[in-house]
């Protein structure tokens, strides 16, 4: 069966038709939106790449019905940088050389976001135990729990900046 | 941490911004499963849910009926020639002829109009199986009157390997002290965060063009030919971005082919992609490995002989497992000076997903048993071990027993730095209970000096075009970008050639359709053998801009440099400049920002040969130079390399006496790499190596019932560390000038995996004693080892394989006897 | 990997859910937060051709706290609530603590503490507090309601006494004793991301410096969550030592009954038991001393 949803992705609305057993990943990345910046290396929620924020929580879209979304507000990782200009946490995981294949990239730069939207200036093991649903098989994860100090402490000067 | 040769370069030794990593951060970067073409299908296979079996007959009626459904294919209906990795061990179909050997084995495909259909097509298509024994292990599988999973291998033995150099029953005799030791470990998976997956699309002049996730698109290229009866050229493999390959993704699998199948049968392009029980099917990564080292050393601590048995569960095809059977030898003759060496060992084919390779091909499990066994015989010895690897170790110049030649080795350095930063004299022995710090060291190649396949082509061709309007060049190679960084140090390399600014220099790669052959990204081969490639492509072009304009001034070469976006030198003669320049801003007089001062830009002079005659290309090829390895030593040709790596791990880990429970609190890597082109892509190979191989040590094991199904096959249940798992480490990049290397360059991403494991094993022994000979260690097995060694009230407690690993052994042993080595 | 079709309704109140789910008795399944039935659902270990999710009926997201009736939370809490909430955080820590280590911060978002109850496995997260604060739970079928022990509720490994058609509504723990000392020890194979492989809870009663009541659940070690009756008559009326804990801690590994599996022997699993059922006793007890020497402070 098929039914209409309204939801919200990346501040745009929209009105899809989506099928009952379909995933918000599939969803995502399917014909209608081909938002493929969101991965899957599992479908099962023991690796966090197809990571999205619902309502600014983080969540894996493959745990997520489409229909679920319904309603709610959803940011992919092509829905982060504004104006053409990435966001910090993009540019802390680029700089800090956090990312090498960059499947595992996206699902964590969001969880990056949700970490720091709630708590701005984390702890190396606040870090550590915020990103335990994002598997990396390449980085060793090192430079991207240095990436997220970075971004951090890019956003505490900015703060202080302005 | 680092050491640093003082050369000048303005973009090489730097850390820039990686090629693709933008796209990648911002989801732009498309990988195989994320393209779409119009009217694309969608593929699905059918696996075998039994590990050995004759298929009596298969009805694909009710699947083909299924609406949407637009074929299902079985080994009837499409091509059953022979593919697999080594050329003289093809023994796999893309679909399965009459039998099945393990459970996952490809048996029939579907192209659907969705991936729902697909997957429900699959569910009607009916195999009638005949069960057949099956054989899990490789005991079972060597017995005498055991049932053979492929005719044509007696004992089902895939491969056999005896060699001997020098005389190892003499240093035996000789020696002061022998130890012999048992090892296990366990088949693991390449666990790439992206799975395979393939999109095939046959144009209607019958040309093919596959977008896949591999790391060889000239292989794949090469094997889909042949499978699919089309000349090589049309059939164009792209390897768009990559989500890591470690070695899984090192040939062509049968979902590549069938990709290609359903496309030919069915006109439209047709994606598949593996969800991750079938990456788990599919596995091709590490091998189990059985070993029993015996190693003698004379009074001072020098080890004279060394001799190894061992076994590898290869699993039902032979994949990889020829390379990786005589590595398993080879990867021991560095990075100690060992005059006595012999090897027997036999690859078994079992009823399990084929083994193949995995980062540090061949080198892991033996290196573990070996630096654990060393370290025992330190300790026996009361000889520090970092020392007693001192004492032992080669050095650049030396020539190894297997023939192998190091042209350069800083191995002592690699020691000294990680002894050093990680305070290892003060720590060692002197740290509290359950607290332990441990050593060790390895070695891995740079490339395979042979190609797989019979060939005299090179190694690599690199053609670099200059943009015709002159602002910049585009590298064309066939090299495989899987996330490891090569597309950046390829423009690193032609960046400084050409005096230009990184933005300046496009990478394509992967893509057969554009780019001249390469091998591709295996054995640490691309960054000196796609890099020298590159460089002599480079220099052709600086070459021809520098002739031009040699003979324009009348003047040398010489007194002409390319840097900074400009042609130094050209600044000389004013006259001359301005006839070029005016030249080139009356043709560009439309365009803003054109350079009105200075020496003339590269764009200028590009231009102006432009105009002369057309593109400017610089060509490049690698072949190796004739690498020195042993005729004696059968086999030695697998490990010869134009340059070998060198690195040392220390671990520190605190065992919980209560629970057993292991921290691994912090690790050191040293690793020398030859020239450090790209230092931040260095650090990043160290560090996924050092949580790759803290991995192997505690945590992957694919476990199987005893119907050969895996029982963990979800990344829940088969475990890769997590952020909680792994320490802050280390990265120190010990340089050296490898006179083989581009710029000095060679290997890093693959030896720095290999001293991991016993660097913990080690550090565990130090800790409380016990020496776990069987991965993974977990904390039960070091529990067990404490109780036990409490009981005997010993020192030291070796936790060894269990007595199936001494049967398997001992089967070995009974069956190389009287095998003469070569 | 792809979900099997099902038709998917969501029912927007309590009582159209209740109509609903008695209309598909047979044939549907209920979905709280989905981390479990999707991933089974996915891998074909259950089937269902109707799945009804609760996640809108906003009467089964409360959470309610008094000091005279203690805590009552609707079936759909969050994990992730569980682990932040405030009150939960002061009131029942060992709660806060439990659902702090369930799977991932993004699992944690979606998971439900009554979806983790109903898959009543013997290592869920919030079970083992659950069962030492004492929480019972509610039923509720049709015009039918039953309030149970969650003691009682949880039969063996992922059975309850749930009859078909039956919905967690809500949990209720009762007010807690002031003066506690607790400790949520889990343990498996990684630092994170794991199914327990044993997990010990316990909660500590004082009056003074001796202990006046305790509970040690242990987790995994058994068909279901098990109390080690002995170990907490042995921790009752005294002031907690090393020696006592310890002695406590070997009856709790003689009491427990795990399986072998792939991950650990049953042997090891008792060894584990021994060994973190003393640490959780002395953790509990040091929390304890800490509490009161600063509730002392306070008073100054
Ligand atoms: C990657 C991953 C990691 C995990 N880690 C952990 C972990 O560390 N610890 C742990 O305990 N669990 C873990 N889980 C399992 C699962 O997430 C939890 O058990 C979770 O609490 C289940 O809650 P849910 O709301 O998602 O349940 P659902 O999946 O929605 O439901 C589970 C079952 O309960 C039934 N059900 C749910 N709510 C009700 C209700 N109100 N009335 C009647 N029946 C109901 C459903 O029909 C279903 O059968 C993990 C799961 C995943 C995928
Ligand atoms: S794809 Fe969703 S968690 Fe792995
Ligand atoms: S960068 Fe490859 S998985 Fe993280």
């Amino acid at each position: 069966m098929k039914k209409y949803i309204k939801l919200n992705i990346n501040s745009t609305e929209y009105e899809l038709l989506v099928n009952d057993n379909e995933t918000l990943a599939q969803l995502l990345r399917g014909p209608q939106l081909n938002l493929t910046g969101t991965k899957q290396g599992c479908e099962l929620g023991d690796c966090g790449a197809c990571t999205v924020l619902m309502d600014g929580k983080a969540v894996n879209s493959c745990l997520v019905l489409a229909m679920q979304a319904n309603g709610h507000a959803i940011t992919t990782i092509e829905g982060l940088a504004s104006n053409g200009k990435m966001h910090p946490i993009q540019e802390a995981f680029i700089n800090a050389g956090a990312v090498q294949c960059g499947y595992c990239t996206p699902g964590m730069i969001l969880k990056a976001k949700s970490l720091l939207d709630v708590n701005p200036n984390p702890s190396r093991k606040e870090i550590r135990e915020a990103f335990v649903g994002n598997l990396c098989r390449c980085t060793g994860y090192f430079k991207i729990i240095n990436a997220v100090e970075i971004a951090a402490k890019g956003q505490a000067n900015k703060e202080a900046g302005n | 941490m680092t050491t640093t040769t003082n050369k000048n370069y303005d973009v090489l030794s730097t850390s820039p911004v990686r090629k693709g990593v933008p796209e990648k951060a911002t989801g732009q970067a498309k990988y195989t499963g994320d393209i779409t073409l119009p009217n694309m299908l969608y593929g699905a296979i059918l696996h075998s849910p039994l590990a050995h079996a004759k298929i009596r007959n298969i009805d694909i009626s009710r699947a083909k009926n299924l609406p949407g459904v637009k074929a299902v294919l079985t080994a009837k209906e499409v091509s059953n020639l022979k593919f697999g990795h080594s050329p003289a061990r093809f023994d796999e179909t893309a679909l399965a002829v009459e039998k099945v050997r393990h459970v996952g084995d490809e048996v029939a495909a579907v192209a659907a109009v969705d991936e729902q259909t697909a997957r429900e097509a699959l569910e009607l298509i009916k195999v009638d199986y005949e069960e057949l024994p099956i054989l899990l292990n490789p005991v079972d599988a060597l017995a005498d009157n055991a049932i053979l999973i492929h005719a044509d291998h007696p004992c089902n033995i895939c491969q056999e390997v005896h060699n001997e150099v020098g005389n190892v029953e003499k240093a035996f005799a000789e020696a002061f002290l022998i130890r012999t030791d048992t090892f296990a470990n366990k088949k693991s998976d390449g666990a790439c965060l992206e799975p395979q997956a393939a999109l095939a699309n046959f144009d209607l002049s019958g040309n093919l063009t596959l977008w896949t996730s591999t790391q060889v698109s000239h292989y794949v290229q090469r094997t889909v030919a042949i499978v699919l009866q089309m000349p090589v050229d049309k059939v164009r493999v792209i390897a768009p971005y990559v989500g890591g390959g470690f070695g899984v993704k090192a040939s062509a699998g049968s979902h590549e082919i069938i990709a290609a199948m359903l496309s030919m049968n069915t006109h439209c392009p047709v994606r598949l992609v593996l969800d991750r029980e079938e990456v788990f099917m599919h596995n091709r990564a590490r091998h189990q490995f059985y070993h029993e080292m015996t190693m003698a050393v004379d009074k001072t601590g020098k080890i004279i002989g060394h001799k190894h048995l061992s076994v590898l569960d290869g699993g039902a095809y032979s994949s990889f497992g020829i390379a990786t059977i005589y590595y398993n030898g080879s990867l021991l003759h560095a990075p100690y000076a060992i005059p006595n060496m012999r090897y027997d060992a036999y690859r078994v084919f079992t009823n399990k997903p084929a083994s193949g390779a995995l980062r540090g091909h061949g080198g892991l499990s033996n290196r573990a048993c070996f630096e654990a066994q060393l370290d025992m015989i330190a300790n026996e010895m009361k000889i520090d071990p970092v020392e007693m690897r001192i004492k032992n170790s080669v050095q650049a110049g030396d020539t190894t027993a297997s023939g192998y030649y190091l042209s350069s080795f800083n191995m002592r350095e690699c020691l000294k730095e990680a002894r050093d930063s990680s305070e290892w004299v003060k720590k060692k022995n002197k740290l509290p209970k359950g607290k332990g710090i441990g050593v060790s060291t390895s070695y891995f190649v740079s490339g395979a000096g042979a190609s797989i396949y019979r060939t005299d082509i090179p190694q690599s061709t690199v053609i670099i075009k200059v943009a015709d309007d002159g602002n910049g060049v585009t590298v064309y190679t066939g090299s495989n970008e899987i996330g490891q960084g090569s597309d950046t140090v390829f423009a690193m390399m032609t960046a400084e050639i050409l005096g230009l600014e990184l933005d300046d220099v496009k990478v394509i790669s992967g893509d057969t359709g554009l780019c001249p052959i390469d091998l591709g990204a295996y054995s640490s081969r691309q960054t000196l053998m796609t890099g020298n490639a590159t460089k002599q492509a480079a220099e052709a072009v600086r070459d021809q801009i520098l002739a031009k304009i040699s003979q324009r001034y009348k003047i040398p070469v010489s007194e002409f440099q390319l840097r900074g976006g400009r042609v130094l030198g050209t600044e000389k003669n004013q006259e001359e400049l301005s006839v070029i320049r005016n030249r080139y801003m009356f043709e560009h007089r439309h365009f803003t920002n054109l350079v009105t001062s200075g020496p003339l830009t590269f764009s200028e002079v590009a231009r102006l040969i432009y105009a002369d005659s057309g593109s400017i290309l610089g060509k490049g090829t690698y072949r190796p130079p004739d690498i020195q390895y042993s005729k004696e030593w059968k086999g030695s040709v697998v490990g010869a390399s134009p340059a070998y790596s060198t690195q040392t791990c220390i671990a520190e880990v605190t065992v919980d006496p209560n629970t057993g429970d292991l921290t691994i609190d912090h690790l050191t890597l040293a690793h020398d790499c030859g020239f450090a082109i790209n230092r931040k892509s260095i650090e990043g190979q160290l560090e996924g190596s050092m949580c790759h191989g803290l991995s192997e040590a505690l945590f992957e094991e694919m476990i199987f019932d005893n119907k050969g199904r895996q029982i963990n096959p979800t990344l829940g249940d088969y475990k890769i560390p997590t952020t909680m798992d792994v320490p802050d480490m280390n990265a120190i990049i010990i340089e050296s000038n490898e006179p083989n290397g581009p710029f000095g360059a060679k290997e890093v991403g693959e030896g720095c995996i290999l001293p991991v494991v016993p660097a913990i094993i080690n550090a565990i022994r130090d800790a409380c004693g016990v020496v776990i000979m069987e991965l993974p260690i977990t904390s039960e097995k070091i529990l067990k080892s404490l109780k036990a060694k409490e009981a005997a009230k010993a020192e030291y407690y070796i936790y060894k394989p269990p007595a199936a690993a001494d049967k398997i052994l001992a089967r070995a042993a009974e069956l190389s006897k009287g095998s003469s080595a070569r | 990997m792809i979900l099997p079709r099902f038709e998917f309704l969501e029912p927007a109140t309590f009582e159209e859910a209740l109509k609903i789910v008695e209309k598909n008795k047979g044939e549907a399944v209920m979905m709280a937060g989905g981390t479990d039935l999707l991933v089974n659902l996915k891998r074909k270990v259950i089937k269902a051709s109707v799945v009804i999710s609760l996640e809108k009926i906003d009467s089964l997201k409360q959470l309610n706290y008094s000091e005279s009736a203690g805590l009552t939370m609707g079936s759909m809490v969050r994990v992730s609530e569980l682990a932040e909430t405030p009150i939960i955080k002061q009131k029942f820590p060992l709660l806060a603590i439990a659902a702090s280590k369930l799977g991932s911060p993004q699992i944690r978002n979606r998971a439900t503490v009554g979806g983790n109850v109903c898959t009543a496995r013997p290592a869920g997260d919030t079970i083992g507090p659950l069962l030492a604060y004492g929480a019972e739970v509610q039923l509720v079928r049709g015009k039918e309601s039953r309030w149970e022990p969650l003691a009682k509720f949880i039969v063996g490994p992922g059975k309850t006494t749930k009859k078909e058609g039956e919905i967690l509504a809500a949990i209720k723990v009762k007010p807690c004793a002031a003066d506690t000392g607790y400790s949520y020890i889990k343990y498996g194979i990684r630092k994170a991301m794991e199914i327990a492989m044993v997990s010990v809870t316990t909660n500590l009663t004082f009056d003074g410096k001796k202990c006046t009541s305790a509970a040690v659940v242990l987790g995994a070690v058994g068909p279901v969550f098990m109390r080690s009756g002995d170990a907490e008559a042995t921790l009752c009326t005294k002031e907690i030592t090393e020696a006592l804990a310890e002695q406590a801690a070997e009856q709790a590994g003689a009491f427990c009954t795990p399986i072998t599996d792939t991950r650990a022997t049953a042997e090891y699993r008792c060894d584990l038991v021994k060994a973190l059922t003393k640490r959780g006793i002395l953790e509990a007890a040091g929390k304890h001393v800490k509490q009161s020497s600063s509730r002392k402070q306070e008073q100054k």
